[in-house]
């Protein structure tokens, strides 16, 4: 038994090396698996037959901390809230440049500025070329879903949102071990022809090292950055990422941290549901210290994995391993004349199925369009009133699984330490949580730490004022 | 502090309900906007309000304690609501309303898992399926009797002629022990709203001793305490804190303060095709090589047994120590253990209400059986358990049709009936994103008692753990229960209709 590609997508029998392929995918998620096998409750997929005990694990694929940040459902009104999800599309849509440093003796991945020499440098024949300063831009899309809206160039209409669940490593792996059909399935993915050369880091690639001088972070030189020399796969490509997507680009958004977050969440903490209603799974997701607690994703998966650990199984994600696209409603899509449309003629399933071999969904992509033959763009259709000019409403529609595998367990499960705790804003609704050492005080209300938003926002629309005509100094007023 | 309720303005039947013996849905269509406006305006000082209803609802349980029967009524009780159709017809504009209300629920039916015919129409639909037998309006009454409400009915029906015709006019009634068709006690978990009366009272009241903190979350055991901006606009709303009000639930408009919408679905329960479901279910279990005990499948597809029992707190078989016990029936949870609830009363040692185990996995009630479905309560869900109470709607169910034998086709079932504030966000949400979902809020299957797929076959499977403990995936075709037509509403509060019908020249604070 080896561990198959996600969704068993049928990609490497296209290539002439194709057990090598199957190979190196196996071996790539076995070092993973490896890992955690001295976890009590930790399960190795291969070893779990047909009388393992199945659990979908279901999230919702808009990134939540926008909704939380955004403070969606703290007023009621209709216009106001949908005002605010508004906003949050526009700014799930906005590219964050990054770029590494080396301080200490750990790589920090840091929001990219020229203006202090945060960037990332080639180096060409054996130096660095500085006038060839780069960064690289991620989807801040956080929930395991990211999105491209695809613009015809000629008319601006959107003729497509591209969403994809898919993992970079398995891109890597494809990419490293055969480029020509990493090539081939891109240029079929985006629909026109991606020069090969541009999937990879055609240098070897530097980035500053830092050290604290008088309070202030200095740059004291540059390093090399494993991972990220000459031919090896940029998962950051500007193919899938300002261009298209192809794959998962968030930094968290990666296939083995979502094994990482499975297997540590099959460990026993010490946290004890409260007395109420809830089993806080933010504070389960803090205690344990995996997964980030502003996801909806995260916590989910956490929470069920440890319910299932502790019930007495034997907890993880079954073979193949991926993250999947489990349900789409798009019965709310309406066409510009407020018409609703059948399933079929707005969304293409490109990659995956909702029925595998084994009953379960394991969508990996899919698209949203108008209907053949329409003469209007996505922008003038909306999903619940909300226009498609992004990816957002159809996020919010789209469920987002992993599929855990349970078998019976026996021994003892030892108790974990908790990592932190979640401190809750004081008032964002949903909820927003800060991560703080376990026996410290939560901060005071009016502290810093509440009040830079963690993600970067869109304009608010309501903000901008409507001015007759264009300012005196660039054009003349209007009537 | 709880909002104090405005009772005398807030329509009875939004809360608490009219619990009467009999029961009558009109579905009335405007002839003449003017006129008809006027007829109705006739029906208003007839309208029950909820201090009426709460007495009402005092007097039967005062009788109850005293081991007397419930009390004959004098006047039959009566609830009022408008479609928007209406609405328009009297120049109202309705696009700031909500989205589904606005559209009205054909619009929704594909949404909803009605199969739609080629012309565009739901083709079980029977009624609001054109111009011709549109729906406007929509009258609940409900009675102790039968023949005075039939009295009633006659002569609504002649002051509103001939500018109001009926479309529909359902009877229903309290079948023996609240059983639905297909014989289970229904209309068992319904939030309690929060909020006090000008007396000072709870209109939700609290049995949980004081001391336990669950008596800050709960009425009854394990019915959870709601804000009551979820049923009523111009209160506060639910959060995902669950004891924190939200902000005042706004109205689309002034005259919708103490208003609410109402969802109504004329559900047909076709009790052979569920039972030769439930048949092919046990045996494909048994070939498998289980042993299914007789009422195991149908109770686990429900989550209850027949009496109300549920399966989280009673897997192996009913119990009448739970099903007779209102403190017990609705007291457990999937995801967290429930430790023994001291209740209030004063004893010493408190009574005390016993532990009840958790069931995450759904070992004893499946995952995707209806009541897991429609309300996950602390369980997994792709919206996260927090914001499982936000969902939460006052229904009132209402059996109809023939007391016929168990496997005739007969025309009956059940007037599905809720309140809430948002169409969008409640009712359609519950219906589409959990009950037709495969994958939500638990990717064990679709609803199997009220799921749909919008096909007239309705294949679909569902995964539960069979009586050996085993993980099985089984089929389950057919269609058992099946919209026949329904309708949104606005149900706003007596000084609502009275600004909007023009009953007199004062509007609404």
């Amino acid at each position: 038994m080896k561990y198959l590609p996600p969704g068993r997508i049928d990609d490497f029998a296209r290539s002439s090396i194709a057990n090598h392929l199957e190979e190196a995918w196996h071996e790539r998620v076995k070092e993973q698996i490896d890992q955690y096998r001295d976890l009590a409750r930790f399960l190795d997929p291969l070893d779990a037959d047909d009388t393992a005990a199945r659990e979908v694990i279901p999230w919702t694929g808009f990134p939540r901390i926008y909704d939380a940040w955004l403070n969606i459902d703290k007023n009621p009104d209709l216009v106001e809230r949908a005002r605010r999800m508004n906003r949050a599309h526009r700014s799930a849509e906005i590219l964050n440049g990054f770029t590494y440093v080396k301080f200490g003796d750990r790589f920090f991945q840091v929001p990219a500025d020229p203006t202090n020499g945060w960037m990332l440098i080639p180096e060409i024949d054996g130096e660095p070329s500085f006038q060839d300063a780069f960064s690289l831009v991620e989807r801040p899309q956080d929930e395991y879903l990211e999105w491209f809206v695809v613009r015809d160039p000629v008319t601006n209409r959107i003729t497509r949102i591209d969403f994809t669940a898919e993992a970079p490593e398995y891109w890597e792996t494809l990419a490293e071990g055969d480029p020509d059909l990493a090539q081939e399935l891109y240029s079929e993915l985006l629909g026109f022809n991606v020069p090969k050369e541009d999937l990879f880091f055609q240098h070897d690639v530097l980035c500053p090292e830092l050290v604290r001088v008088s309070g202030r972070l200095q740059i004291v030189g540059h390093v090399r950055l494993t991972g990220y020399e000459a031919g090896q796969y940029n998962r950051w490509n500007k193919w899938n990422t300002e261009r298209g997507a192809v794959h998962l680009t968030q930094r968290n958004n990666t296939l083995f941290a979502e094994i990482n977050l499975a297997a540590r969440a099959t460990q026993r903490f010490a946290i004890r549901p409260d007395l109420g209603a809830n089993v806080d799974r933010f504070a389960l997701t803090a205690c344990g210290g995996y997964g980030a607690l502003n996801r909806n994703s995260d916590p989910t998966i956490g929470q069920s994995v440890n319910t299932l650990a502790l019930s007495g199984f034997q907890v993880m994600v079954s073979n193949p391993i991926g993250l999947y696209i489990g349900n789409i409603d798009v019965s709310g899509f309406r066409d510009p004349d407020g018409n609703a449309v059948e399933r079929d003629e707005i969304l293409t399933v490109h990659r995956g199925t909702f029925e595998d071999e084994d009953g379960l969904a394991r969508v990996l992509r899919f698209s949203v369009h108008p209907p053949a033959g329409a003469d209007y763009g996505l922008e003038s259709c909306a999903i619940d009133r909300h226009p498609l000019s992004t990816g957002g409403p159809v996020a919010r529609q789209t469920t987002v699984v992993i599929h855990g595998i349970a078998t019976p367990a026996s021994g003892d499960n030892p108790l974990a330490e908790c990592a932190a705790r979640a401190c809750a804003h004081p008032t964002k609704d949903p909820q927003y949580f800060l991560a703080i050492d376990p026996d410290a005080d939560c901060p005071a209300n009016d502290d810093e730490r509440w009040m830079e938003a963690p993600v970067t926002l869109a304009p608010d629309e309501s903000r901008m004022t409507a001015v007759r005509g264009a300012p005196r100094t660039s054009g003349e007023r209007m009537g | 502090m709880e909002p104090l309720l405005d009772a005398t303005d807030i329509q009875g039947h939004v809360f608490p309900g009219f619990g009467t013996s009999h029961s009558v849905v009109i579905a009335l269509q405007l002839r003449a906007p003017a006129e008809g406006r006027a007829a109705l305006g006739h029906l208003l000082p007839e309208v029950t309000t909820m201090a009426d209803s709460l007495h009402l609802k005092g007097s039967r349980r005062e009788a109850a304690v005293a081991g007397l029967p419930r009390p004959m009524q004098q006047i039959p009780l009566l609830a009022l609501s408008i479609a928007a159709t209406a609405l328009r017809a009297w120049g109202h504009d309705t696009s700031g309303f909500d989205l589904s209300f606005h559209m009205g629920m054909r619009a929704d039916a594909a949404s909803l898992g009605d199969p739609i015919g080629q012309d565009s129409i739901p083709v079980d639909w029977t009624f609001e399926t054109s111009e011709d037998d549109r729906v406007d309006v929509l009258l609940i009454a409900g009675h102790s009797e039968r023949v005075p409400l039939e009295q009633a009915v006659e002569r609504w029906l002649s002051m509103l002629a001939p500018h109001w015709t009926p479309v529909l006019i359902e009877y229903g009634r309290r079948r023996a022990g609240d059983k639905e068709f297909f014989g289970f006690k229904d209309g068992i978990s319904q939030p309690a709203m929060r909020g006090v009366t000008p007396g000072g009272e709870f209109v939700s009241r609290r049995v949980i001793a004081a001391e336990d903190p669950r008596s800050e979350l709960f009425a009854k055991p394990g019915q959870l305490l709601i804000w009551p901006g979820s049923f009523l606009f111009g209160y506060p709303c639910q959060t995902s804190s669950l004891t924190q009000p939200g902000a005042k639930m706004p109205p689309p408009v002034p005259w919708m303060r103490n208003g609410s919408y109402l969802v109504f679905r004329r559900l047909l329960q076709n009790v052979r095709v569920f039972r030769e479901a439930v048949t092919k279910m046990e045996q494909h279990l048994m070939e498998q090589g289980e042993n299914v005990p007789e009422g195991w499948v149908s109770a686990h597809l429900v989550g209850r047994w027949p009496d109300g029992t549920p399966l989280t707190a009673s897997p192996e078989n009913a119990d009448p120590d739970i099903s007779d016990d209102q403190n017990r029936i609705n007291n457990f949870r999937f995801f967290a253990s429930l430790s023994p609830t001291p209740l209030a009363g004063g004893g010493d040692p408190p009574e005390t209400i016993p532990a009840v185990p958790p069931d995450p996995l759904g070992f004893g009630c499946p995952r995707a059986s209806h009541i897991r479905q429609v309300n996950p309560r602390d369980g997994i869900s792709e919206i996260g358990q927090e914001h499982h109470s936000g969902k939460l709607m006052l229904r009132r169910g209402i059996a109809f049709g023939p007391e016929e034998e168990e496997m005739s086709d007969a025309d009956r079932g059940l007037l599905f009936l809720s309140y809430q504030t948002s169409i969008v966000e409640q009712f359609k949400f519950v219906q589409v994103n959990w009950a037709n979902a495969t994958q939500r809020p638990t990717g064990d299957g679709a609803d199997p008692i009220i799921g749909q797929n919008g096909t007239l076959d309705n294949e679909r499977r569902i995964q539960l753990f069979s009586p050996s403990r085993r993980q099985q995936r089984c089929p389950l075709d057919g269609r058992w229960v099946v919209a026949t037509g329904g309708g949104y509403f606005v149900v706003p509060s007596i000084g609502g209709l009275r600004h909007l019908l023009h009953v007199d020249e004062e509007s609404p604070s």
